[in-house]
């Protein structure tokens, strides 16, 4: 059965083809056969809506399959390395090297009741070119014990040389410094001091657009044995 | 659906390459704040005084010992302290000379300087009067060579950007001479203040 | 029929753009009126960099006298806790020079000069922490503790008393952040004396008084 075509039959691009011949179907090419298949619910969907149920199924799914889970924080391991070991940690490279007990070393810590301090002497070198406050410590060693003030703005770091409140450590130079910790009497001496040891990256804020060292991120845990000091 | 054709596709093309170029040169003309950054450098050497914004400023004098102290206090040191010697005449209102923020730059750009752990605090410096302060510097003995000071012409403002006006003053120090420094170890007791007389 | 179509009963003097401008205008009246507002406020809002500019933390506001006299009003205000008025007679009794004040004489190359001032106030006011500077010919200030030298044995004082030392008023109990007062009440007039050493050749020509920034008074060193 042959249908009369109407003339030259036009394909979409306006380019005329051959006239077919009797019998002969239209070579279907993929574009076509997406176009009859839209054809057939042109009159119910609109692309748009077509668009947007896509969207949906693929949003669907992806939870289905765990894609909307809160992600877990990595629990990092973090090993525990030796005293003598050096650290680096974004404003100096540490190095704790032995831990104290004591009532007081005068005249730079001096005692007071109810109170005994808990003492590590450590290495540390600015990194970089630039001089490091050595307060700093305070933001990248953090002491365990029993007994602490946790509010209290710790630890005391001073220079081992001349018991002086340490400054700055300067670059490439290695200052000794005594870092020191208050603790209430009342609370038993630790047999060792743990230390975490955190590095901190030199970044921008993204509150204020200041550079600050931020995100803590721990690195090492040394545990010092304390030997006790009975000097008053 | 959309039928992309040649003008769009043109057109396309065009904007992207647009961004691209408009990229490509606002990354590489000067921005207005890197140009409003550029500091006030004053080169000078040992001896020669330097003239900033709030007075003049001369290093006279270049020492060196691990150890230094006032009357009531001594600083060690494993390194070395550099003592410099630095007359100092402001000039407008009283000044108290940059000691904490200026830094001894090595030739190879490492920075020593801070807030060191003994000092005669230096000024305030009356206008018209010349004050002389010995300000000590915490350093390694092989960064000596070549080194030179550079200070600020004011301490950094709590609020506010950084001291943009500087000196850098060339302290002369040759390798022998480094090693000499080096070598010293007579303690530096750092005088008071002073004011020079005409 | 579309209103601004032109049709021929239309004059032909009116331009079809005249008529499409009136129409733009009153489409966007309220944001053109907006407009200027919405401006000011921009460039108020990109003005964190001038904040030094009108934030008071710079001595800017002189309040002047070429006489000895002057009447000092300012507001004063502690870490947004606290805040005052503080109202004051200033008076120059004299500008000469001295010998040695306080325990100090002048370094070689200078003078020292002794100004003794008289403060009058309400036994109410905050009248501590005063400075007091000599401003010389070409408006050089000259401050305390310098270009002088301590006399051997004596202990010269740290620092100005702005105030009667065993009457003071009141003053600011950092601690506690309020104003405390002291027992004694404060005389409603008393002496301030102020030792200052300046280069020699300079003669002092303004006397500068301060508090809090932003205000400061300026005298006349009198004869």
């Amino acid at each position: 059965m042959t249908h009369p075509t109407p003339g030259t039959p036009e394909t979409p691009s306006g380019a005329t083809r051959a006239p077919l011949a009797e019998g002969e179907a239209p070579e279907s090419t993929p574009l076509e056969r997406v176009k009859k298949a839209y054809d057939l619910v042109s009159d119910v969907v609109s692309p748009k809506t077509i668009g947007i149920v896509v969207a949906a199924l693929a949003i669907i799914v992806a939870g289905l399959v765990g894609g909307w889970d809160t992600v877990e924080a990595v629990d990092k391991d973090v090993p525990t390395v030796e005293a003598g070991t050096p650290l680096a940690t974004g404003p100096f490279e540490v190095t704790l090297l032995r831990a104290y007990s004591t009532d007081g070393i005068k005249p730079a810590i001096y005692p007071a009741q109810g109170k005994r301090y808990l003492v590590v002497v450590a290495a540390i070198k600015a990194s970089g070119t630039e001089p490091q406050w050595a307060n700093q410590l305070r933001d990248v060693i953090t002491l365990s014990a029993p007994g602490l003030d946790q509010k209290a703005i710790q630890p005391t770091v001073y220079r081992l040389s001349d018991g002086k409140i340490a400054g700055q450590a300067q670059p490439s130079m290695t200052t000794e410094v005594v870092c020191v910790w208050e603790q209430r009497s009342s609370a038993p001496i630790p047999p060792t001091a743990q230390l975490r040891v955190d590095q901190r990256s030199w970044r921008q804020s993204t509150l204020d657009g200041s550079f600050k060292r931020l995100d803590p991120d721990p690195i090492a845990v040394v545990d010092l044995p304390i030997t006790q000091l009975d000097r008053p | 659906m959309i039928r992309a054709s040649r003008e769009t596709l043109l057109t396309i093309l065009l904007i992207v390459a647009a961004l691209a170029v408009g990229n490509v040169i606002t990354a590489r003309l000067p921005k207005a704040d890197e140009v409003a950054n550029l500091p006030f450098v004053h080169t000078a050497a040992l001896g020669v005084p330097v003239t900033m914004r709030t007075g003049t400023f001369a290093v006279t004098k270049v020492d060196a010992s691990p150890i230094v102290g006032t009357q009531l206090d001594t600083a060690v040191t494993g390194g070395l302290f550099l003592v410099l010697t630095v007359d100092v005449t402001a000039s407008g209102e009283p000044l108290y000379p940059a000691s904490d923020d200026l830094r001894i730059v090595a030739s190879d750009g490492r920075e020593f300087g801070g807030r060191p752990p003994v000092r005669e605090v230096c000024g305030p410096a009356q206008p018209g009067l010349t004050l002389t302060c010995m300000l000590p510097v915490e350093i390694t003995p092989d960064a000596l060579a070549g080194s030179r000071l550079r200070l600020p012409a004011a301490n950094r403002d709590i609020v506010g950007p950084g001291e943009s006006e500087y000196a850098e003053i060339d302290l002369g120090i040759s390798a022998d001479a480094a090693a000499e420094l080096a070598g010293r170890t007579t303690p530096i007791l750092l005088a008071k203040p002073t004011v020079k007389g005409k | 029929m579309d209103a601004d179509a032109p049709s021929v009963a239309d004059e032909p003097a009116t331009p079809r753009h005249a008529t499409a401008d009136r129409r733009w205008w009153d489409r966007n009246k309220l944001w053109l009126l907006l407009l200027a507002p919405l401006l000011a406020l921009a460039l108020a809002a990109s003005g964190f960099r001038f904040a030094r500019l009108y934030v008071p933390w710079n001595y800017t506001r002189p309040q002047v006298t070429a006489g000895t006299t002057l009447t000092f009003n300012q507001d004063w205000a502690y870490q947004a806790k606290l805040k005052g008025h503080r109202q004051a007679t200033l008076t120059v009794v004299s500008v000469r020079t001295a010998e040695s004040e306080d325990g100090r004489k002048a370094a070689p190359g200078a003078i020292l000069y002794r100004i003794e001032l008289e403060f009058s106030a309400a036994p109410d006011v905050l009248m501590e922490g005063c400075k007091v500077f000599l401003l010389g010919p070409d408006g050089t200030m000259y401050g305390r503790g310098s270009g002088t030298v301590d006399l051997p044995g004596a202990m010269p004082g740290f620092s100005l008393s702005c105030v009667p030392r065993d009457a003071p008023g009141p003053s600011i109990d950092a601690v506690h952040d309020v104003i405390k007062t002291s027992e004694r009440e404060r005389p409603a007039t008393w002496r301030v004396v102020e030792s200052i050493a300046l280069p020699e050749g300079v003669k002092p020509t303004q006397v500068r008084v301060q508090w809090d920034p932003p205000d400061y008074a300026l005298l006349g060193v009198g004869s």
